[in-house]
C-alpha cells in the first residue's frame, strides 16, 4: 500500500524530467542522455504506478486521494488541484507509464538521425510533457483538472506531430490536429456547463461527489433518458469523438502521422486516443442514464470502425494503414462502451495499447532500418532481413485479427457479443433490431481488418525485397544517410527491438488480464474495476446459446479474409491491380479516403474564410462601420481652423468639445 | 498612498522632460521602476477579506459645486493599478531600441499616461474620473500622432473622433445625474457614493446607461464601435500598443464595472441582454476578422476585439464567477496581448515589416523568441494551465447561468482563436526559412528577454495558481453583485430557464 501523498510523485516525475531536458540542459544534452533522463523518470512513475495498482486490489481497498492546493474558487464555484487514483485510474496509469517506458527506451535508439542532433532534447521534453498531461488526464479528481490534461496531450501532440516543423506539411498536420480537438472540447466545454448549470445549488465539478448527487437527485439531470442527461452526454461524446478521432473528427488523426514514429506508438495509439473512451468509463453513472446517448456512441463507433476499415485497405503507407486501423479499432471501442460493456471497452483499450503500440514500433524498426521508407510498395521480404522485428509483428498481427488464444481475440470477441446480446436499447425505436446490425457492421469490419493487415504483413514481410534503388525522400524531406543506398535492410539495434519483445509477449498474454467465462481464472478485470461501475450495471442476458455459433462464424469469416490476401499479394501479385481497376469508383475513393477532407473544405473551411475576409472585413468593418466614423471625421476637421500640421486643429476641436462640457456643468449650477 | 502613486508618474514626467538627453533612457526607467515600488505597498496593505474601499482619501474640492477629491481602491482597482505600473517599466525598456528619436518626449508622455490611467482607476467622484478620463486621451493620442507609423495620423484622428464623440455622452449622463442628485437631495454631488444612494425611475437610468455605455464601449471596444482600435495598434509604436492593449481597453471594462452598471442597475436588467448579445459577436466577430488578417499587428488587434468580448460577457453575467473570472480576464489579457504586440515589436524592429508573408522558418535563427511566442500563442487561446484558461473558463460558466444558447455561442471563439493563433504561428515560425532577409536575424538580446519573461512568468502564476489575486476580486465583485441582485426580480433578464428554448428548459423535464 502507498501512502496518498507519493501519488503526486508520479505526475511530478516526468514533469521534472520535461523541466530538467527543455529548460535546464536543452542542448547539452546529448540523445542519449536526454533520453535516458526522461526514460529513468517514466520509468520511475510506473514503478510507483503499479504500487497504486498493487494496493487497489483489495475488494475494499479506498482510493489514493491527495490534494494540493485550491485552483480556482469565485463563489460557489471552486476547482483544486487534487489527484483521485482509483482502479480505473490506476489501471490507465499503468498502461500509461509502462508504455510510455518502453517506448522512451525506444526512441534512444530511434531519434538517432544525425538532422536532429541538436534538437532531440526538444522531443524528449515533449514526450516527458506528454506523460505528464495524460496523468493529469486520468488521475484528476474533477473535470477541469482532466481538461487540463485533456488540452495539454492535445498541445504534446501538436508539438510532436510538428517535431520537424521545416517541413510545412508537417506543421500543418500539428495544427489541424489541435484545432480539430478544440472543436471536440468545444462539445465537451458545452456540456459541462450544461451539467453546471442543470445541477443548480448542487453544482459540482468534482467526479466523487457528482456521482453521489447525481444517485441522491437524479431528477436534477432529468432522470433517467432526461433530455438534459441525454444532451449532456452527447455533448461530451462530442469532446471524445476529437480526442479519440471518430466520425466526424477522425480527420487529424491519419496526418498525424506525420510526427517521428515512437509518437504515433505512444500518443496515436496506445494512450491519447484513448482519453474519450477514459472520459465516458469515468462517468459511466451519467451515460448509463441515457439510452439515446449510449445508441450515438455505439453506432458512431461501430460506422468509424467500418468506415476506417475501408479506407486501410487500400493504403500504401505502412503507417497510414496503422492509423485507420487505430481509428477502426477506437469505433470498437466506442461500440463496447456504447452497447454498455465498459469494461470490455476498457479491456479493448489495454490489449489495443499492446499489440497497436507494437506494431507502430515495429512500423518505426523498417522505417528506421529502410531510412525513413514508409512506402509498402518499396518493401517486401523483410522476414529475411528482420528476423525479430517480423517475429514480434506477426505476435502483433494474430492479435489484432483476433487469432483464438491472442490478447485481442479475447477483448474483440466479448465486445461483438456483448454487442449482439445487449439489452440497453430495448426502449428505443428499433431497439431490437439495432444490436444485431451493429454486431454484423462489427463483424464486416473484423473481416476487413483481417484483410487489410494481412495484406500489410504480405506486402511488408513476404515476396522480395522491392527497395534499395532509386530512392525517393518524398514522403520525408528528413536527412539520409548516404552510404545506405543499395545496401540490404538489416535488423534493427537492440534498444528498439527490446521494447518489441515486451510488446509482443504482452500481445500474446495480455488476454489473460480478463478471460472468458467460459475458461477458468475468468473476468478478472470485471471484478477488479467493479467498485469504479457499480452505478452502471447493464444486465447482459446470460447462456444464449448463438455465442459460440458466432463466435465460430466469425472465425470462419477471419480465415477466409486472410486466405483472400494471400491469394492477391502472394499467390497472384497482378490481381490487385486488375481488382482495382474493375472496382474502380471504389478503389479511388477508399484510396483518396471517401473525400471527406475535401468535402471539410469546400464546405466549411473555405466558406468561413472568405465571409470573413470578403463580407466581414472588407464590408462590414471597412465601409459599413469606418463609413460612418470617417464621415464623422471629415465633419469633425472642417470644424477645426488649423490643418496639415500634427495636432492643431483636432486638439482645438478638443478643447472645444471641453469648454463646452465646463460651460455645460457651469450652466447647470448656474441654473440650479 | 493614492496620491503619490497617481502623481508620482506625473511629476515624474516633468522631470524626465528636462533630463539630460544621454540620461533620459535610465532616468525614465528608474522613474517608472519608482513608481511600481510605490505602488507595491498597496498589494500588501490591502486587506483581501474587506469588500469596502480601501486607502480612501476624501477631500472637498470645489465645495460650491459639490466635488471632492475622493480617491479609493477595490479589490478590482487594485489589481487594475499593478498592472499599469508593472507594465510602465517594461514599456520604457522595450521603447529603448524601438524609439529612436525623442526618447526623452516618448518616455514624459508614457509616464504622464501611467499617472492618468492610474488615476482612471482610482477616482470615486466622477467629476475626477471624468477629468482624468479625458486626461489619458492626450499623450496617447501624441504618442501615436509623433512615434507612430506612416498612417498615423489617420489612426490619431480616428482614435480622437471616436473616444471624444464618447466623451460627450459621458459627460450628458454625468450632468444628468449631478442633476438629479440635486433634485432628490437638494444639494450637489459628483461623489460615486452619494448618487449610487439615488432612486432613479427606469427611464432615467435607461438613457444615463445607454451614455455612459456607449462612451464604454468605445473604448473596450466592443463591436460595432471597435475599429478604431486596429488603426490605432497598427499606427502606434510598440510601446503605445502595449499600454492601450494592455491597460487603456480596460478603462472601458472597468468604467461598465465601477459606474454605468452599478449605477443604473434596472437599466442593465433591461439592456443585459443587447450588451451580452454585442459582447458575443465581438468575441465571434473579432476571431473570424483576425483569421483574415495579413498584417500580424492588426491580427493581435482584433484578437482584442474578441478576448475584451469575454470581458464583457463576464461582467453582464452578474454572478461572482462571472464577474470575476471577466475581471481576472482583463488581467489576462494585458499579460498575454500585451506581449504578443512586444513581441511583434520585436520583429518589427528587425524587418521593418509586419506583413506574415514576410516571415516563415523563424523557429530556426530565433528558438527563445519562438517559445516565448509560443507560450504567449497558447496562453491568448486559453489553454489550461496558463493564465487565458481560467478567465475564460469562470467568464463561460458565469454566463451559462443566464444565457446558455449566447455562452454556447461564445465558447465557439475557443476553436476560431485557435484557428487564427496557431495559423499565424505556423506562417511565421514553421516551415523552411526561406526569405533570405530573415536568415541572420539575431534571436532575443538580453535587454528583451528581461522585458518579456515577467509576463511569461505571470502567464505561468496566473494561470497555476490564481487564487491570490481571485482572493482580493471576490469580495469587491460579490459586493457588485449584491448590488446588481436587489434589481433582479422584476426585470426580463433575470429569466433564467426563460432564456432557453422550451425543449431545454427545466420545467420540461
Amino acid at each position: 500500500m502507498m501512502s496518498s501523498q507519493l501519488v503526486t510523485l508520479v505526475p511530478a516525475l516526468p514533469l521534472l524530467g520535461a523541466v530538467v531536458n527543455g529548460l535546464v540542459l536543452q542542448k547539452r544534452a546529448s540523445r542519449v542522455v536526454a533520453g535516458s533522463i526522461a526514460s529513468l523518470m517514466v520509468g520511475l512513475s510506473a514503478v510507483l504506478s503499479f504500487m497504486a495498482l498493487a494496493g487497489l486490489m483489495g475488494h475494499d481497498a479506498a482510493p489514493l486521494e491527495a490534494h494540493l492546493w485550491t485552483w480556482m474558487q469565485a463563489g460557489t464555484f471552486s476547482a483544486d488541484i487534487a489527484f483521485r487514483v482509483d482502479q480505473l485510474t490506476a489501471a490507465m496509469m499503468c498502461v500509461i507509464t509502462g508504455i510510455g517506458f518502453l517506448i522512451h527506451v525506444y526512441s534512444i535508439g530511434y531519434m538517432d538521425d544525425e538532422a536532429d542532433k541538436d534538437s532531440v532534447w526538444r522531443f524528449f521534453a515533449y514526450l516527458n510533457l506528454f506523460i505528464f498531461a495524460m496523468l493529469l488526464l486520468v488521475m484528476g479528481d474533477n473535470f477541469l483538472l482532466m481538461f487540463v490534461g485533456w488540452e495539454g496531450v492535445g498541445l504534446c501532440s501538436y508539438l510532436l506531430i510538428g517535431f520537424w516543423y521545416e517541413n510545412d506539411d508537417f506543421a500543418s498536420a500539428g495544427k489541424k490536429a489541435f484545432i480539430t480537438n478544440r472543436i471536440g472540447d468545444f462539445s465537451f466545454v458545452s456540456g459541462l456547463f450544461l451539467l453546471y448549470w442543470s445541477l443548480g445549488e448542487h453544482a459540482t465539478l468534482n467526479f466523487r461527489e457528482l456521482e453521489e448527487v447525481i444517485a441522491a437527485h437524479p431528477e436534477l439531470v432529468g432522470g433517467i433518458g432526461g433530455i438534459v442527461v441525454t444532451a449532456v452526454c452527447l455533448l461530451f461524446f462530442g469532446g471524445a469523438t476529437g480526442k479519440s478521432a471518430q466520425i466526424p473528427l477522425y480527420v487529424w488523426l491519419p496526418d498525424a502521422m506525420a510526427g517521428p514514429t515512437p509518437v504515433s506508438a505512444l500518443i496515436h495509439a496506445a494512450t491519447m486516443v484513448t482519453s474519450g473512451i477514459y472520459m465516458i468509463c469515468r462517468l459511466n453513472f451519467l451515460f448509463v442514464m441515457s439510452p439515446v446517448a449510449m445508441a450515438t456512441i455505439a453506432t458512431t463507433g461501430a460506422l468509424t470502425a467500418f468506415l476506417a476499415a475501408t479506407i486501410a485497405v487500400t493504403q500504401n503507407d505502412i503507417k497510414k494503414v496503422l492509423a485507420y486501423s487505430t481509428v477502426s479499432q477506437l469505433g470498437f471501442m466506442f461500440l463496447a462502451v456504447g452497447v454498455g460493456g465498459f469494461v470490455a471497452g476498457f479491456f479493448h483499450v489495454v490489449t489495443h495499447a499492446f499489440f497497436k503500440a507494437l506494431m507502430f514500433l515495429g512500423s518505426g524498426s523498417i522505417i528506421h532500418a529502410l531510412h525513413h521508407e514508409q512506402d509498402m510498395r518499396k518493401m517486401g521480404g523483410l522476414r529475411k532481413y528482420m528476423k525479430l522485428t517480423f517475429a514480434t509483428f506477426l505476435m502483433g498481427y494474430l492479435a489484432i485479427i483476433g487469432v483464438p488464444g491472442f490478447s485481442g481475440f479475447f477483448s474483440k470477441d466479448e465486445i461483438l457479443w456483448l454487442t449482439f446480446t445487449t439489452p440497453l436499447f430495448d426502449g428505443l425505436p428499433l431497439g431490437t433490431i439495432m444490436p444485431k446490425v451493429l454486431w454484423a457492421l462489427a463483424t464486416g469490419t473484423a473481416l476487413l481488418t483481417a484483410f487489410y493487415m494481412s495484406r500489410l504483413m504480405f506486402m511488408t514481410f513476404w515476396g522480395e525485397y522491392r527497395g534499395g534503388h532509386g530512392h525517393e525522400h518524398g514522403h520525408d524531406a528528413h536527412g539520409h544517410d548516404a552510404h545506405a543506398h543499395g545496401h540490404k535492410p538489416h535488423e534493427s539495434p537492440m534498444l528498439l527491438v527490446l521494447p518489441l519483445v515486451v510488446l509482443a509477449a504482452l500481445s500474446v498474454v495480455g488476454g489473460a488480464l480478463n478471460l472468458p467465462h467460459w475458461l477458468p481464472m475468468h473476468g478478472s478485470l470485471h471484478h477488479f474495476l467493479d467498485p469504479v461501475f457499480e452505478h452502471a450495471h447493464v444486465a447482459f442476458p446470460e447462456g444464449n446459446p448463438l455465442e459460440f455459433p458466432l463466435m465460430g462464424l466469425t472465425l470462419l469469416g477471419i480465415a477466409g479474409s486472410v486466405a483472400f490476401a494471400y491469394t492477391l499479394y502472394i499467390k497472384d501479385p497482378a490481381r490487385p491491380a486488375a481488382l482495382a481497376e474493375r472496382f474502380r469508383a471504389l478503389h479511388t475513393g477508399s484510396l483518396n479516403k471517401w473525400y471527406v477532407d475535401e468535402l471539410y473544405q469546400a464546405a466549411i473551411l473555405t466558406p468561413i474564410y472568405t465571409g470573413s475576409r470578403q463580407v466581414l472585413w472588407a464590408i462590414v468593418d471597412a465601409q459599413v462601420i469606418d463609413g460612418v466614423v470617417n464621415g464623422a471625421a471629415t465633419l469633425a476637421q472642417k470644424a477645426g481652423t488649423a490643418h496639415g500640421r500634427l495636432g492643431g486643429g483636432k486638439v482645438q476641436v478638443y478643447a472645444i468639445f471641453i469648454a463646452a462640457g465646463a460651460a455645460l456643468l457651469a450652466t447647470a449650477y448656474a441654473v440650479g | 498612498m493614492l496620491s503619490l502613486v497617481t502623481f508620482l508618474p506625473i511629476a515624474l514626467a516633468v522631470l524626465v522632460a528636462v533630463m539630460p538627453k544621454d540620461a533620459a533612457r535610465y532616468g525614465a526607467l528608474a522613474a517608472s521602476l519608482l513608481v511600481f515600488a510605490a505602488s507595491v505597498p498597496l498589494w500588501f496593505g490591502y486587506d483581501p477579506a474587506g469588500a469596502d474601499y480601501q486607502f480612501i482619501e476624501k477631500h472637498p474640492w470645489i465645495e460650491a459645486w459639490g466635488v471632492s477629491y475622493h480617491l479609493g481602491l477595490d479589490g478590482v482597482s487594485l489589481l487594475l493599478v499593478l498592472l499599469t505600473t508593472a507594465l510602465t517599466p517594461l514599456i520604457l525598456l522595450a521603447g529603448f531600441s524601438g524609439v529612436h528619436e525623442k526618447y526623452r518626449g516618448y518616455a514624459a508622455l508614457m509616464l504622464a499616461l501611467e499617472g492618468a490611467m492610474i488615476g482612471t482607476f482610482v477616482s470615486l467622484d466622477t467629476f475626477l474620473f471624468y477629468i482624468f478620463w479625458e486626461l489619458v486621451l492626450l499623450p496617447m493620442y501624441f504618442l501615436i500622432g509623433i512615434w507612430g507609423g506612416e498612417r498615423r495620423i489617420y489612426a490619431a484622428v480616428k482614435l480622437f473622433v471616436y473616444t471624444v464623440a464618447g466623451s460627450l455622452l459621458m459627460l450628458v449622463a454625468l450632468i444628468g445625474l449631478y442633476w438629479a442628485h440635486y433634485e432628490q437631495t437638494g444639494a450637489w454631488s459628483t461623489d460615486l457614493g452619494d448618487l449610487l444612494a439615488l432612486t432613479l425611475t427606469p427611464d432615467t437610468q435607461k438613457w444615463m446607461f445607454a451614455f455612459l455605455a456607449i462612451a464604454f464601449a468605445i473604448k473596450v471596444p466592443m463591436f460595432p464601435v471597435h475599429t478604431w482600435l486596429p488603426d490605432a495598434h497598427v499606427e502606434a509604436p510598440t510601446g503605445g500598443s502595449v499600454v492601450l492593449a494592455g491597460v487603456m481597453l480596460k478603462m472601458g471594462t472597468y468604467g461598465f464595472y465601477r459606474f454605468a452598471m452599478p449605477l443604473f442597475p434596472d437599466a442593465v436588467t433591461a439592456y443585459g441582454p443587447v450588451m451580452i448579445g454585442l459582447a458575443v459577436i465581438g468575441i465571434i466577430y473579432g476571431a473570424l476578422v483576425a483569421l483574415v488578417q495579413d498584417d500580424v499587428k492588426k491580427l493581435v488587434a482584433y484578437s482584442s476585439v474578441s478576448h475584451l468580448g469575454y470581458v464583457m460577457l463576464g461582467l453582464f453575467a452578474l454572478n461572482v464567477p462571472g464577474v470575476s473570472g471577466g475581471i481576472f480576464q482583463m488581467l489576462n489579457h494585458g499579460v498575454s496581448t500585451g506581449a504578443l504586440f512586444f513581441l511583434v515589436g520585436v520583429l518589427y524592429e528587425r524587418r521593418h515589416t509586419r506583413a506574415i508573408s514576410d516571415y516563415g522558418g523563424l523557429t530556426k535563427v530565433m528558438p527563445n523568441f519562438a517559445l516565448i511566442f509560443m507560450i504567449m500563442t497558447f496562453s491568448s487561446i486559453g489553454l489550461p494551465g496558463l493564465n487565458g484558461f481560467v478567465g475564460e473558463f469562470m467568464i463561460l460558466i458565469g454566463s451559462f447561468q443566464y444565457s446558455p444558447l449566447w455562452t454556447v455561442a461564445a465558447a465557439t471563439g475557443v476553436i476560431f482563436g485557435a484557428a487564427y493563433m496557431l495559423w499565424v504561428f505556423q506562417r511565421m515560425m514553421f516551415g523552411p526559412l526561406q526569405n533570405e532577409a530573415n536568415r541572420n536575424l539575431p534571436d532575443l538580446s538580453t535587454r528583451e528577454l528581461t522585458y518579456l519573461m515577467p509576463l511569461v512568468i505571470l502567464a505561468f502564476a496566473l494561470g497555476i495558481y490564481p487564487q491570490p489575486f481571485l482572493d482580493r476580486i471576490n469580495p469587491s465583485v460579490e459586493r457588485f453583485v449584491a448590488r446588481m441582485e436587489e434589481h433582479f426580480d422584476e426585470s426580463p433578464y433575470s429569466c433564467g430557464d426563460a432564456c432557453l428554448p422550451s425543449w431545454l428548459s427545466k420545467e420540461t423535464l
